[in-house]
């Protein structure tokens, strides 16, 4: 089921209703919220529950296990490990099968050696690679002694299924999100009404910016060899705006649902084309999937303490972990690998948390260094992007290599709608980029009156309804 | 929470109360638009953008061409209902009649989303249960709440001829080979069948129905023209048909490889009006004659 869908329209009153209604108790409530993540997410495949369903148990299983042998450490090394190794077994063969098949038999080609493996049709099940490491993080934090293992099989269900989540993240520690299973909840109201603003925002940065830019984007893409340089660079920068629209988008309507039930989820972009550097690109944009490498790679190889040559290497690690993660295609590892190259030289000079702050913080404007450095980390960024959307590698070398070769100073022509939608949203977001999402209302300025705040809703509901692209899955429920 | 809900309640009231004012506008103004036709004029002409860049109604004096861009047999139905029920001379109906309107997936036209703003938003206030019924909900509310912006709810709006520019041939072939392919099935059934309605709404009315194809580029090569042959000899060949699918028709005249550009247009709107319409319909027999038995014309 997509949010921006009829037949969630539909779903999230009615879950609401009865959440808050019929199923007062906090047993009900989490076991309600079983049952309704697993429609949503059998609303695309019921067979894949099957696979959600086994993964829950195993890592449920797994930390039952890891507890009760907590004084034999290898014998809960082997279930922390085999607990690992099943999850990613199963990731690898639905995500990374045919990707492994096919370079091995190129690279046995080479020395004239013929392969002849079986290439599996397997369909990607949504978003697996999210629940995936959520599951891992359960198992990890048990064995590392972070986190007491959960007794409550329906509660960890409902912790791995939370349907604002499941699909395309955050993707949360077990360590915040699963202690909110415990708790009774209470209806909010504040929190609430933030979180159906969040659900707005979202909702207007999915089909107003990602689904226009998407109209333009495609055909860029799909026909680039045709296209002059500054048509180009415009499919790249709205594919820039595109996947921020989309994904982030996502991620709001996702903590503005779960608001809605009474829990908090952990912030997942922090306006990332704001920054002045990749690092600190890097610390605003996907942060639950960053952190979760962080927490869970880069610091168990050694991080930043064990020498230069380490922690090139962990960074190296970490981010061609982190394209890999996203697909199976050399280019999303490739993409990883021109980020940790630009990393790389803020690491090694110690600049890389420079810029911890928010950007012109109480300012109306940036300054004129900062606006160079936004702009300059930004087009690094979007040409990060072009070799993350092409079809393969090559693509992308031609679509720069074309992009610069046939350039002129000549303004193509351009989707006016995503344009629209794009100035919007850097509108918002720069001025709201204080806040926790660009629908934050803190009550100050002409917001404090209902009548300004209400026509500002309706206005962007219009918005929504009268200029959105046409309806599209969201990009990251393919990794 | 009982705070929260009246909240909601009050504010989705005002809001849907406020749109519903201006859907109300628009079907109240859509239903106020005149089809009424001039008397001098005695030929309608109805079909998509091939006839309204073919047709000049400037040029042919007694005819009205409403056709416009996009439109299946659907929103012509309604268009022809509308006109039949105003003031009018109509006696001819020229109906366009090509290998776009028999293709397999002709259907898209009315239910491809492409078409919610400028069809089914456009259309609805004409709609009765029969045509209500062929939407899905969320598919008709798209249609619905997009409607509100039309500005244009005149009676040129719902089609006249037009002229096209230049020569895209090229161009256009160049995208069509590059483009990917839509791998949705929508069939051909409602549009047949809205064709066959036009035809007994003409019968009702003593109208005489002549299918028109205007001349198309290479029609063999791009269209199923074969298809196009078999339906027309199952089913339609009691009515007249004017076909010029393969005529050999100069490129200059062409400004794409299915519409005609403003030379072509002018020159098949003189010959026209100069011989007349009934003989240039006997001077462009259908080129393919039935040698056939045909199994099954629709398919769905």
């Amino acid at each position: 089921m997509l949010f921006n869908s009829f037949e969630f329209l539909i779903f999230l009153p009615t879950v609401f209703l009865l959440y808050w209604f019929v199923f007062k108790s906090l047993k009900w409530q989490n076991f309600f919220i079983v049952v309704v993540s697993y429609i949503f997410y059998g609303w695309w495949d019921w067979r894949f529950l099957i696979l959600i369903a086994f993964t829950t148990i195993y890592s449920f299983f797994s930390g039952l296990y890891i507890e009760k042998y907590t004084d034999n450490k290898k014998r809960s090394r082997w279930i922390c490990a085999s607990s690992i190794i099943i999850n990613l077994l199963i990731l690898g063969i639905f995500k990374y099968y045919n990707f492994f098949k096919e370079n091995l038999e190129l690279l046995f080609q080479a020395f004239g050696i013929q392969l002849d493996w079986v290439t599996l049709d397997i369909l990607l099940p949504v978003g697996i690679s999210f629940y995936t490491f959520q599951a891992l993080s359960y198992t990890i934090d048990i064995y590392r002694k972070k986190l007491d293992p959960t007794h409550d099989i329906v509660a960890f269900f409902a912790f791995i299924s939370f349907f604002p989540q499941l699909v395309a993240g955050p993707i949360e520690r077990a360590t915040n999100l699963l202690p909110q299973f415990y708790k009774s909840r209470q209806f909010d109201y504040t929190k609430a009404v933030d979180g159906l603003r969040q659900i707005l925002w979202g909702l207007f940065k999915k089909m107003v910016v990602a689904d226009n830019c998407a109209l333009y984007v495609n055909r860029v893409f799909a026909d680039y060899t045709a296209c002059d340089g500054p048509t180009l660079f415009f499919g790249a920068l709205f594919f820039t705006f595109q996947i921020y629209g989309d994904f982030s988008g996502y991620s709001d309507i996702a903590i503005g649902t779960a608001r809605l039930f009474g829990f908090s989820l952990m912030r997942n972009f922090n306006f990332p084309y704001f920054s002045r550097d990749i690092a600190e690109f890097w610390r605003r944009w996907h942060i639950s999937l960053t952190t979760w490498f962080r927490d869970y790679i880069y610091i168990p190889l050694g991080g930043s303490r064990e020498g230069k040559w380490k922690s090139v290497r962990n960074t190296f690690i970490i981010f061609l972990v982190s394209g890999f993660w996203h697909g199976a295609n050399w280019t999303f590892i490739t993409w990883g690998a021109y980020h940790a190259t630009l990393f790389l030289p803020l690491l090694l000079s110690g600049e890389n948390r420079k810029y911890l702050g928010i950007v012109a913080e109480g300012k109306y404007f940036p300054s004129l260094k900062e606006s160079c450095q936004m702009i300059l980390t930004f087009l690094l960024v979007v040409f990060g992007w072009i070799i993350f959307r092409a079809d393969n590698v090559g693509d992308a070398w031609h679509y720069i290599y074309n992009m610069i070769a046939t350039w002129q100073w000549a303004l193509p022509e351009i989707h006016k709608k995503a344009a629209l939608g794009i100035v919007i949203l850097l509108c918002v977001e720069w001025f709201q980029r204080e806040k926790q999402h660009g629908l934050q209302i803190t009550g100050n300025g002409l917001l404090r009156f209902r009548l300004i705040r209400w026509a500002l809703y309706i206005i962007l509901i219009c918005l929504i309804i009268h200029i959105s692209g046409m309806q599209a899955d969201f990009i990251y429920f393919q990794f | 929470m009982k705070k929260f809900l009246i909240r909601i309640l009050l504010f989705w009231g005002i809001f849907i109360g406020i749109y519903s004012i201006f859907i109300i506008r628009f079907i109240y103004l859509s239903n106020k638009v005149s089809f009424e036709i001039e008397p001098n004029k005695n030929i309608l002409v109805l079909g998509d953008s091939q006839g309204q860049f073919c047709i000049s109604d400037t040029i042919i004096g007694n005819t009205y061409n409403l056709c416009r861009w996009g439109e299946g047999y659907l929103p012509n139905y309604l268009k022809l209902k509308r006109v039949l029920n105003s003031p009018n001379q109509i006696d001819t109906l020229l109906l366009i009649f090509t290998p776009l309107k028999t293709d397999k997936n002709a259907d898209k036209t009315d239910f491809s989303p492409e078409t919610v703003n400028h069809t089914l938003g456009k259309y609805y206030p004409f709609f009765s249960k029969e045509e209500f019924k062929l939407f899905s909900f969320p598919y008709f509310m798209q249609g619905v709440l997009r409607s509100v912006t039309y500005t244009d709810i005149s009676f040129q709006s719902f089609g006249s001829s037009g002229m096209l520019y230049g020569n895209h041939i090229e161009t256009v072939i160049e995208k069509q080979n590059k483009k990917t392919p839509d791998k949705t099935f929508y069939g051909n059934k409602v549009e047949l069948k809205y064709l066959n309605k036009i035809l007994s709404l003409c019968a009702d009315h003593n109208i005489q129905v002549i299918l028109f194809s205007p001349p198309m580029y290479q029609a063999d090569k791009f269209y199923d023209t074969s298809n196009f042959y078999k339906i027309y000899h199952k089913e339609y060949s009691h009515i007249p048909f004017c076909d010029m699918t393969e005529i050999n028709f100069p490129d200059s005249c062409m400004a794409d490889i299915n519409h005609l550009n403003i030379h072509g247009a002018r020159r098949i709107s003189h010959e026209i009006k100069e011989i007349g319409l009934q003989n240039f319909v006997r001077k462009y027999p259908p080129s393919r004659q039935s040698i056939f038995t045909f199994p099954s014309a629709t398919s769905q």
